[in-house]
Formats: C-alpha cells, sequence, structure tokens
C-alpha cells in the first residue's frame, strides 16, 4: 500500500473541497471496511483519503416533520439495528444492518459506506430500495436527492458524480397497516449474501394489499426492484398464484452471475424463493393484528 | 510523510510519528510494542486484531492509526496482566477456553465489549457477540462456558 | 469408567501457560523482535501454476533504497529437499510448479520497501500446461511435473510408480473379486472430497539470524522443531547441528505447521544482509502456499451377505498431492492402516495413488485422509443398510472388528473400543435406531470412526532442583495443551504439586530429539519419554535413601517431598535430604527417558449429528451433536474434551462450507471471506463423552485423542442429511447448491 495524505476536515463544504484537489487520487473515508480492502488490493494510486468521522452531525438518526427519518451517512451498523424506532418502523432494515459482518464491523460499517461502495449484494441497500428510500448528496454545485434505487450504475460504480458526498439517507414516513421484510442466502453464518430480498407490505382495510415493492440484492449488476411485485400483488391476499406471478417475473428479471460462491443457476431458482418469502412474511406479519406496525 | 499521533492506550498516553497508511493494529503492535493484539488476516474477517475503541469492539487492521487521535484503546494488556487476570480473563482460564491462544485476545475484547453493554446475557448473545471472532482450535464450546462464567464472575465481584 | 486413583492424572486442571497466553503475553514468531535492528523479509511466489524461469533479474529491485539483500537459487547450494521424496528447493531454480513456489526473497529496512522491492523483481517465465486435477495428472497425455522423479532420493515411505504417480500402495488381504462375484449384493459408489486448509489463525511466521560463529539461528512457528531443521540443514548443505531451531508458540497448526516453508529463505537472507530477518506470511500468501488436506476421489465397492455381513470391500483412492510430495505421500503410506474403517472385512484391497499436480502441495491436516475415507465408508454402511432394509447400526455392530484384529498391513489392532463407542454415543444422543423423522426436514445421523494413532520416538530430560522441584526438559512443543498433561505426569510419579513442576520447552540444540506435535502422539511418545525419565529420577532418590532408611529401593515410595517406606510412614527421608547426599557422592540428579517409534494404536469414536434442511434452498442447520471417544484414559479431560470440540468443528467445516476452489488454474479463495471456516454461529451444541479404558500401551494408560474425533465428522452430517431429506451428496463440502440439486433431481 502507498502512503497518503491523511485528512479529517470538519465540514461537508471542505471535505468536498480537499476532494476537489486531487479527484482522481482522493478517496473519502468513513467506516473503512471496505476502501482499507480496496488501499491494500487496488489497483489505482490514491492520494488522499478524506477522512468524515469528525463532521459532526452524519451519524445520527433524526424524524422529520412527515414522520420519516432522515439517517445519517455515517451511522454505524451497530446504532443502526439498535435503534427502536428503526426496528419498529423499518424493521427489514435493522435486520440488514444486523447481519453486516460481526460486531468488530458493524461497529465500524456506515450505512452510506455500505452504499457507495455499491456492491449488489451490499444489505442494507436491499430493504432501503424496498422502502423507496432517497440517498441526500452533496457537492460543490449543491445538493440532490435521489431515489436509492437509482444510486448504481454496475458492481463499484455509483452516480455519484466526482467528489459528491452522499450526507443522508431519508426514509419515507412508515405506511400504515404495514411489514417489512429481509431474507437473505449465505453458504455459512457470517458470509456476506449470496442473495438477498426485501419487501415492504401495506394493506387495504379489507387486508388486501395495497402497497408492495420488493427488491432483491446480488442477482443483477446491482441491487434491483421488481416493480412486477406491486402490480400483480395490488388488492390480492397475497396468495400463492399471485406469488406464483410473482415469482415467475422475478425470474425473468433477475440477471445473476457464475462465481465461487454460487451459480447463476442457482441464484436465479434463490431468487424466486427468497422473493416469495419475504413477500409471503410481510404479508403473514402485516395481516397479523399484532402486526408490528399497527 | 508521518503525522503526529497521540492516544490513550490501555490507560496511557502513546505518542509516535506515523505514516498515514499505517493501520491501528500495526502502531499498536510495532509503535507501542504491544503484541497481544494479533494479525491474522488483515481483512476484518478473524477478529484476531480485535481491540476496543472508545469502548466499542473494533478490527484494528481495518483502521488507520490516525483515525483514533485523541481516542481511548483497549488491547489484551489492558484488562489484566498474568499476575492480576481480570474476571474475564480467569473465567477463560477456569473454563479451559484457550487452546492456542491466537484468538483469545480478540475473543477477551469481544467479551469485555459484551459484559459492559449486556451484563446477563444470554447464550444467543454470546454467540452473537464473537460472530466476529474466529477460533480454530476450541469449536467454541468452551469459550461460550467461559463467557458465562465471566458473567457471573463480574456479577459476583460486583455484589 | 476406569477409575482412577492419582493425585494429578486424570483431573481437569487448567493449562499451565494460561496466564501467559490470557494476558496477551505468548510470543509467537511474528510478536519476535531481536536486539538490534531486524530486517523484513518477503517472497516472492510464482503467479503461474506452471512455469520455466528463463531468467531472474534483481539489478532493479537492489537498486532500491532500502533493500538489504535478495536472494535466489544463486544463492543456495544445489540441493533437493523433502521429508518423504527430496523433490523440492527451498528457492526454484529452474521450474516453479504452483502458484506461490518460492522464487526469491528480499530483505528490507520496512515491509513496505520489500513489497515495492517484490515488484521490482524481473523474472522472464515460460508458462508450461498446468495439471490441476488428479485425474488429469494420469492421463498418458499429462505433462511431467517431475520429469526426474525416477532419481529422487526416496527419504521415508514414498513408492514413485512413475508417470506423476509419487506414491503407489496398495494392500490387500483374501480374494475381492471371488468374493464380489459370490456376494448376494455388490453396491458401488464414489465420493469425493475437497482440498481444504488448516486455517490456523496465525499465518506461517519466522526469524531467521546468521550467528557470529557462522551457524544458523531460525525462529519457526512450527509443530515438528527436529525435522525441520533437519531439512534447514540439508536445504543449506551444513550439518543439522549448525542450525539451530527454536520453537515459538503455535497459533494453531493441525498438521500445517510441518512442512518448511520460508525458513531457508531467511536464513540465506540473514547471511547475506548481516540481519536478522524476519519472514511472516499474509493469510493470503498463507492459503496459497500452505500445505492443506488433499482432495481424495474414492471408488468404493462393497459385497454383502444377506445376513448383513461384509464379505468384500475394495477401495481406489486417488489423492491430489500437488506440486511436491509432503504429506501426500505419507497418506498413501498410511492409508491401508486406517482405510479397513472400524470393521473386519475378510475380502479387502486398499488402493491409493498419490499424484503431483499443480496446485499446492497438500499433507497432513488431522487425521490425513481419514474423515476423506470414512465419509465413504460411513455413507455406504447407511446407504447399503437402506437398501437392503437393514437396521443401519446392527449392521454396523454385526461387522465392527474384534479385539485383537489383523489389519491388511499386518498390524494387530489392541484395545479395540467400537462396540463401546457405539453403545456410548447411541446412550448420549438418546438415538433411537427406528427411522421416523423427527419433524419434516430434519433428520438424525450416525458414523462410526476408527484412527490409527501415534507413533515416532522422544527423548525427555526431568532434573530436579535442590527443593525437590522438577523441571521437564522437553523439545516439544505444546499446541493442546500437552504441556499441562506432561507436568501432571511427572508431579504424579514424584508426588509434587503442579507448581513444583516446570515443562521448558527447548531449541533443537539444547533439547534431546522429541517427536513432531502432530499425529495424536506427543502424550504416548513425549509422554512415555517424560513418564520414564520421572521413573528414572525417582530411581536415583530411591538409591540414595536405602542407606537412610535402610531398606530396599522395592519397599518405597515418594509422598509429598520424603521418600518413605511403604506400610511404615515413620521411616522417611526428604528429598531435599537426598539430594544433599546426591550433591556429595553420585552428582546432581537427573533422569532421562527415551521412547522409540512404537506400533500405532487404534482409536475409535461414534458421533451423531442432527440437522434441520431448508429444502427450497439446500441449506442445512446443525441443530445438535453426541460424541463419545475412545480416550484410553483422560491424563487431563479437560484438554481431551477440547480437542473433541475443535476436531468436530474443523469437521463440519470440510463438510459443509470448506473448500481450496481453484478458478482458470488458481486459488480462487485465499481469503476467510470465501473460504469460509466456522464460526460459532455455524456450531451446533455439542455433547462428549469419554470412554475410558486404559490402553495396554501409554502413560497411565492414555491414547492420543487429537486426530479421531474429526474422523466420523463428514459422514455422520451426510448420512444426517440423507435421513431428513432423502438425498445423498456424495461430494463435499455439500454446499447448499449442491444438495438443492440433489433435492431438485429427486423431485
Amino acid at each position: 500500500m502507498q502512503d497518503f495524505a491523511y485528512h479529517a476536515p470538519p465540514t461537508v463544504a471542505e471535505a468536498i473541497a480537499l476532494f476537489a484537489a486531487d479527484p482522481e487520487g482522493s478517496r473519502y473515508l468513513a467506516g473503512g471496511t471496505d476502501l482499507f480492502l480496496a488501499l491494500e488490493h487496488g489497483s489505482s494510486a490514491v492520494r488522499s483519503v478524506i477522512d468524515l468521522k469528525a463532521i459532526p452531525g452524519l451519524d445520527g438518526i433524526a424524524v422529520q416533520p412527515d414522520g420519516g427519518h432522515r439517517l445519517g451517512a455515517l451511522l454505524p451498523m451497530d446504532d443502526l439495528m439498535r435503534d427502536r424506532a428503526i426496528r419498529t418502523n423499518y424493521r427489514a432494515l435493522a435486520e440488514s444492518a444486523e447481519v453486516v459482518g460481526g460486531p468488530p464491523i458493524r461497529n465500524r460499517a456506515t450505512l452510506g459506506g455500505n452504499l457507495c461502495n455499491a456492491s449488489p449484494a451490499a444489505d442494507t441497500a436491499v430493504p432501503l430500495v424496498a422502502f423507496m428510500a432517497m440517498a441526500v448528496l452533496s457537492s460543490a454545485s449543491g445538493g440532490r436527492a435521489i431515489p436509492v434505487v437509482r444510486l448504481w450504475e454496475a458492481p463499484g460504480r455509483t452516480v455519484l458524480r466526482p467528489g459528491e458526498l452522499m450526507t443522508a439517507i431519508e426514509l419515507p414516513p412508515p405506511l400504515p397497516a404495514s411489514a417489512s421484510t429481509f431474507e437473505r442466502l449465505t453458504r455459512s453464518a457470517m458470509d456476506i449474501a449470496l442473495l438477498s430480498a426485501s419487501a415492504v407490505i401495506s394493506l387495504n382495510d379489507d387486508g388486501t394489499c395495497r402497497l408492495v415493492t420488493l427488491a432483491l440484492g446480488a442477482v443483477a449488476p446491482t441491487v434491483i426492484s421488481i416493480p412486477e411485485a406491486g402490480e400483480v400483488l395490488r388488492d390480492t391476499n397475497c396468495d400463492d398464484a399471485a406469488l406464483a406471478r410473482v415469482v415467475k417475473a422475478v425470474i425473468e428479471t433477475v440477471r445473476p452471475i457464475d462465481d465461487i460462491r454460487a451459480s447463476a443457476e442457482y441464484r436465479r431458482e434463490m431468487a424466486g424463493v427468497l422473493a416469495k418469502r419475504a413477500l409471503a412474511r410481510a404479508y403473514a406479519i402485516a395481516i397479523e393484528p399484532a402486526g408490528i406496525t399497527r | 510523510m508521518k503525522h503526529p499521533l497521540s492516544l490513550n492506550l490501555n490507560g496511557d498516553m502513546a505518542e509516535n510519528l506515523v505514516e498515514a497508511r499505517t493501520s491501528l493494529l500495526t502502531f499498536i503492535r510495532e509503535s507501542a510494542g504491544l503484541t497481544g493484539t494479533k494479525r491474522g488476516c488483515e481483512e476484518g474477517e478473524c477478529g484476531g486484531c480485535a481491540v476496543l475503541l472508545d469502548g466499542r469492539l473494533v478490527d484494528s487492521c481495518l483502521i488507520l492509526a490516525l483515525e483514533a487521535q485523541g481516542k481511548t484503546v483497549t488491547t489484551v494488556e489492558g484488562l489484566g496482566d498474568p499476575h492480576h487476570l481480570s474476571p474475564v480473563q480467569s473465567a477463560f482460564a477456569e473454563s479451559g477456553a484457550s487452546q492456542c491462544g491466537f484468538c483469545i485476545p480478540g475473543m477477551l475484547l469481544a467479551t469485555t465489549a459484551l459484559l459492559d453493554r449486556e451484563p446477563d446475557p444470554d447464550e444467543a448473545s454470546i454467540r452473537e457477540a464473537i460472530s466476529g471472532n474466529l477460533c480454530r482450535c476450541t469449536g467454541y464450546t468452551r469459550i461460550v462456558k467461559a463467557i458465562q462464567l465471566a458473567a457471573k464472575l463480574k456479577h459476583d465481584g460486583q455484589n | 469408567m476406569a477409575a482412577h486413583t492419582y493425585n494429578q492424572v486424570g483431573k481437569p486442571i487448567p493449562r499451565i501457560d494460561n496466564a501467559s497466553k490470557l494476558a496477551g503475553q505468548a510470543i509467537f514468531a511474528e510478536d519476535l523482535q531481536p536486539a538490534g535492528k531486524m530486517l523484513h523479509g518477503l517472497v516472492l511466489r510464482s503467479p503461474h501454476p506452471h512455469a520455466r524461469i528463463r531468467s531472474i533479474d534483481t539489478a532493479r529491485a537492489e537498486a532500491l533504497p532500502g533493500v538489504r539483500a535478495i536472494v535466489t537459487a544463486q544463492d543456495l547450494p544445489d540441493r533437493l529437499v523433502g521429508r518423504y521424496l527430496a523433490d523440492e528447493r527451498a528457492l526454484a531454480t529452474d521450474t516453479v510448479r504452483f502458484v506461490g513456489d518460492r522464487v526469491a526473497a528480499v530483505a528490507a529496512d520496512t515491509r513496505e520497501v520489500a513489497q515495492e522491492a517484490l515488484g521490482l523483481i524481473d523474472v522472464d517465465y515460460e508458462q508450461l500446461p498446468a495439471v490441476m486435477d488428479a485425474f488429469d495428472a494420469l492421463e498418458d497425455i499429462a505433462p511431467l511435473l517431475h520429469p526426474r522423479m525416477a532419481e529422487y532420493e526416496v527419504v521415508a515411505m514414498a513408492a514413485p510408480a512413475g508417470g506423476n504417480i509419487c506414491s503407489l500402495n496398495e494392500l490387500s488381504r483374501g480374494d475381492p473379486e471371488k468374493a464380489f462375484a459370490q456376494a448376494d449384493r455388490v453396491f458401488e459408489e464414489v465420493y469425493t472430497t475437497g482440498m481444504v486448509h488448516q486455517a490456523y489463525l496465525e499465518p506461517h511466521a519466522c526469524l531467521g539470524i546468521h550467528n557470529p560463529d557462522g551457524s544458523f539461528t531460525v525462529h519457526s512457528s512450527t509443530q515438528a522443531p527436529f525435522q525441520l531443521r533437519g531439512m534447514i540443514a540439508d536445504a543449506l548443505a551444513v550439518s543439522h547441528n549448525r542450525v539451530r531451531l527454536v520453537p515459538t508458540e503455535i497459533g494453531g497448526g493441525f498438521g500445517g505447521k510441518i512442512s518448511m516453508q520460508d525458513e531457508v529463505a531467511a536464513l540465506a537472507l540473514a547471511r547475506k544482509s548481516g540481519y536478522p530477518v524476519r519472514i511472516v506470511m499474509t493469510r493470503r500468501e498463507d492459503f496459497l502456499c500452505g500445505t492443506p488436506r488433499a482432495g481424495f476421489h474414492i471408488a468404493i465397492k462393497t459385497g454383502v451377505s444377506n445376513d448383513a455381513k461384509l464379505i468384500a470391500r475394495t477401495l481406489d483412492i486417488l489423492l491430489d498431492g500437488g506440486a511436491y510430495a509432503h504429506g501426500g505421500v505419507l497418506v498413501s503410506w498410511a492409508l491401508p492402516n486406517f482405510a479397513e474403517g472400524p470393521y473386519n472385512i475378510p475380502h479387502l484391497r486398499i488402493t491409493a495413488r498419490c499424484v503431483y499436480t499443480n496446485k499446492p502441495p497438500s499433507s497432513a491436516f488431522r487425521a490425513p485422509g481419514g474423515p476423506q475415507v470414512n465419509f465413504a465408508i460411513e455413507s455406504e454402511m447407511e446407504r447399503i443398510a437402506a437398501e437392503m432394509g437393514w437396521d443401519a447400526v446392527d449392521f454396523r455392530r454385526n461387522n465392527l472388528m474384534p479385539d485383537g484384529h489383523v489389519s491388511t498391513s499386518g498390524a494387530t489392532m489392541d484395545c479395540v473400543m467400537a462396540p463401546e463407542t457405539l453403545d456410548a454415543a447411541l446412550a448420549l444422543s438418546g438415538y433411537k435406531t427406528d427411522q421416523t423423522r423427527p419433524a419434516p426436514n430434519r433428520g438424525r445421523g450416525l458414523a462410526v470412526g476408527n484412527w490409527n494413532v501415534g507413533g515416532m520416538a522422544s527423548a525427555a530430560v526431568v532434573k530436579l532442583n535442590d527443593d525437590g522441584s522438577a523441571t521437564l526438559l522437553t523439545g516439544v512443543v505444546d499446541l493442546t495443551g500437552v504441556h499441562t498433561a506432561l507436568a501432571q505426569i511427572v508431579a504424579e510419579v514424584l508426588d509434587l504439586a503442579m507448581d513444583q513442576v516446570t515443562v521448558k520447552t527447548l531449541d533443537t540444540e539444547s533439547a534431546p530429539h522429541a517427536t513432531i506435535a502432530a499425529g495424536s502422539q506427543v502424550l504416548k511418545s513425549m509422554g512415555d519419554a517424560a513418564l520414564r525419565a520421572t521413573e528414572h529420577v525417582r530411581e536415583q532418590l530411591f538409591a540414595l535413601a536405602v542407606e537412610p532408611l535402610d531398606a530396599p529401593p522395592s519397599r518405597m515410595e515418594l509422598h509429598q517431598g520424603d521418600v518413605r517406606v511403604k506400610g511404615a510412614p515413620g521411616r522417611s527421608v526428604p528429598v531435599t535430604n537426598l539430594l544433599g547426599r546426591a550433591m556429595a557422592t553420585s552428582g546432581p540428579v537427573v533422569g532421562q527417558g527415551a521412547t522409540g517409534n512404537y506400533k500405532r494404536m487404534p482409536s475409535f469414536g461414534t458421533h451423531v449429528a442432527d440437522v434441520e434442511v431448508d429444502p427450497d434452498t439446500g441449506q442445512v442447520q446443525l441443530t445438535g451433536y453426541w460424541a463419545s471417544q475412545d480416550v484410553g484414559i483422560a491424563v487431563n479431560p479437560v484438554a481431551v474434551e477440547g480437542q473433541i470440540h475443535g476436531a468436530i468443528v474443523q469437521g463440519i467445516g470440510m463438510t459443509l462450507s470448506e473448500e481450496m476452489i481453484f478458478h482458470d488454474d488458481r486459488l480462487a479463495n485465499a481469503n476467510f471471506l470465501d473460504y469460509k471456516i466456522p464460526s460459532v454461529l455455524d456450531v451446533p451444541p455439542i455433547e462428549t463423552v469419554l470412554v475410558e479404558q486404559p490402553a495396554v500401551d501409554g502413560p497411565f494408560g492414555a491414547k492420543g485423542i487429537g486426530e479421531p474425533p474429526i474422523v466420523p465428522v463428514p459422514a455422520a452430517i451426510a448420512n444426517a442429511i440423507f435421513h431428513a431429506v432423502g438425498v445423498r451428496v456424495t461430494s463435499l463440502p455439500i454446499t447448499p447448491e449442491k444438495l438443492r440439486k440433489a433435492i431438485r433431481a429427486k423431485a
């Protein structure tokens, strides 16, 4: 690993300015759990590491006036998974944070880092897509917010412009009569996901589905959402026939790869299995009178 | 280029000039000379290098030494010396939880972090707490027992 | 259970190294910091699985500031070395045979500079076709990986057989072909197992020093100080006394720290630079260059009669030996000793071929060959029973080897405890022999394992200090807690308290020869040597006491610091008096003991596994595990149980998740991210029971325990999966994907 300059600016503006000084050679440092490996094994020369942890206010959870939640990009996984409001209102997100490595990783790895690393297997990315979260980005030219599902172009590549900094994730207000689930398949307990699925379902008063979202991880170059889930399941009781149609759509949509962890063929089949499980479980929780969000 | 670094290491100030690329693990082992923190994979997979950073369990191989500027770091040497083992260390000794001993410093710190947060953990919590620490010798069985005993010893010690 | 009347032996005494290890003060090889300047060494390793080296140019690297020395084969004598077959070099001359093969080494002021220098060494390789599969290695058209194999010196056990076969061993009894013809049913199946790494938590490390007198000192994280010392000296072409090997604490070995690694490179760098040189492998290097468990291909054929008797069996085993003949040779040599399984089969033939491939040299890993072969044997027992409609436990019981069984190799199996461990495991687990599933997709499996433990030679010295306390001087390292057990043995014989006994590990120049800390043999080998050395001390004390006690030695005993006359407690003399007397007459009391290579002892165990299978995904959750092991007697039951736990969990890894995967001729998972060893969350509750029946041989009747408990694990789990979902995956590891595929194929 070549040596580099280290900066710990106290403000977002200064961080962005430091990055702008050498856009090619700069990297933002959040939790470091991915960056360190990239520095060790990466091919491109890193000349400047800009540590974001000295910037106050990027690691908290705030309730928005509309009932939505704003999560700082530097929020560590361990804080995220333990937060009562998140566990209650966005359960799938808490569950996804729980499986990002073991405790030492979860104490460092951040939500923003997990998203900006742009792995299609990133655990928290999948429920965030299902929750239709927005990513708040800052750059010298100002700020913007984009849907999390639009964050990635390819494995390891985001749509962020050089130097653009993710500062927060905004979760919409929890839906009434809703539930969320996260499902994940691994080779052993401590493993990155072979694939993952997250579903969010809210119900009409008659117990049929009102709004359904489904996201899948590690079955395509980026985390993807399956809009057919919402279309097919709307106003249904999430019955087997409807689920079978969603599974068919999933299997037709996914574009998994072969790698040493699993074959594309297995991932494709499992995408259907996990999608069905995530949806069926979400529906079962939502319909249950003691459901977590009622 | 070297940067001045100063941090609280096991209660003492540790100061030195370090390169930015120097990991906290390398700083602890080579600059501060505390070799109880182990280099097992340098990828955050094994937990051999786990230390407490401001009380939180972290893999020191994935942290730049400069990130610990002004912070408090606890390594196995800060838990207790051979003549004054802490309750957690004593529990591991009594339980036969240590074989080769290489994973043990990380396990002890994971246990310490757990018991600081959750003095009376159930077995599931114990397993979860050491899930980022690999052990290849013991099959974890006696380590889990040791942590149960450690909770009891700490509890008894406080009464 | 055996009744113990001992003071120390049989007691769950905490390890004597606890305080230093628990306080983080145990010194492992990477922790060594010699006084004065030390250089950081790194090894340039082949990036190709098979290539000819046309040239090596180190000029650019040498010019880098901070580089102190670079060595290649030019800096070493032209020597081939090996434990079994002298087929490798400390640094490659003209050919590299696996990704990771050592080509050159650099010593520099810092690790970073050494790393940079590696990139500046220009090696011109001519790539050669690689052989990445053991079957491919057998093909007529396969490139010969060691064209001069016929000229290699056979050091031990190897039986090169031409082509790429570096060792061939076949043993048989009776006439299997004829017996198959007469059998009521014949079953055939093929089982395969993956190459698995020991994955000790501490990567290999060593520190080399060139001494002022021209001799060498090397500190190494090794299980085999004396064997390794010999290989290093041979590679350097110096006599063995010119290399002092100092063993360090070992952060796990499991057989993976027996072979030579970078020690000679470190010493050559030290000689060239004039400074001590430390070489520490990265995890990736350790995966590339370690010496893993060989992948096996096992064709098993079994003939049975309608009265549930095993009549005939052939086992045709192909081992992937990797690039050099390490423990693969040992395994193919030893296979016929254990591949019969725990059974008595009148017509039997076992063929083992170890072939060269362009993979890391495979070697010893906890019961090398044992779990692979048992996976085949015990899967077949279950399958055959199911197909024949027999109770699988009764079928096993009906065929277990009797005490005194003579193996195909001609060895007599004494202290056969197979039925006892079977009964103990059934009782422990509450195993019901009816095949009712406890719940859908849940299953329970059983396997009986056998292994032969031990035996190489050791010597030990016990010296009495002037207060009567004792120090055991030994050259064997402690992986398992065996030093605590050795201290218990010394304390037992001399009737001392544990804190009156010190066990001192010495280097190869200071200690008498010691066995390797492997093969489940330290307690037997060094334990016997220590026992004899202690008895030698006692003999000297009794001789010194003849005059003051006016009694013959045969009537004496040691009791808490006194020698006394049995049955006459009043007639005693303090040991300290006797030691004073010794100083004035015969001299200090020092005991010596030794044991030669000894007959291997059979050891048995029966394991039961409970699983829950997710049939839609193929994921397997272990929900319970029970193990009984035949241990002779447990000198230290905590240590023994710890060995069983550890072995089971390693067995779980090789059964469900661990495999070195080669893609495009290269190891694709050289890290813990993708080489999945079990975490605590993968491990079920484990219960154990020790079956104690003192062995005829061994200190206080103890048998080795390090290896045997890994043997039945894969088969027990595979049988549980079969019980749960009715399908059998015949290749290890049983990954979710393989199992899902099998379930789908059945449906």
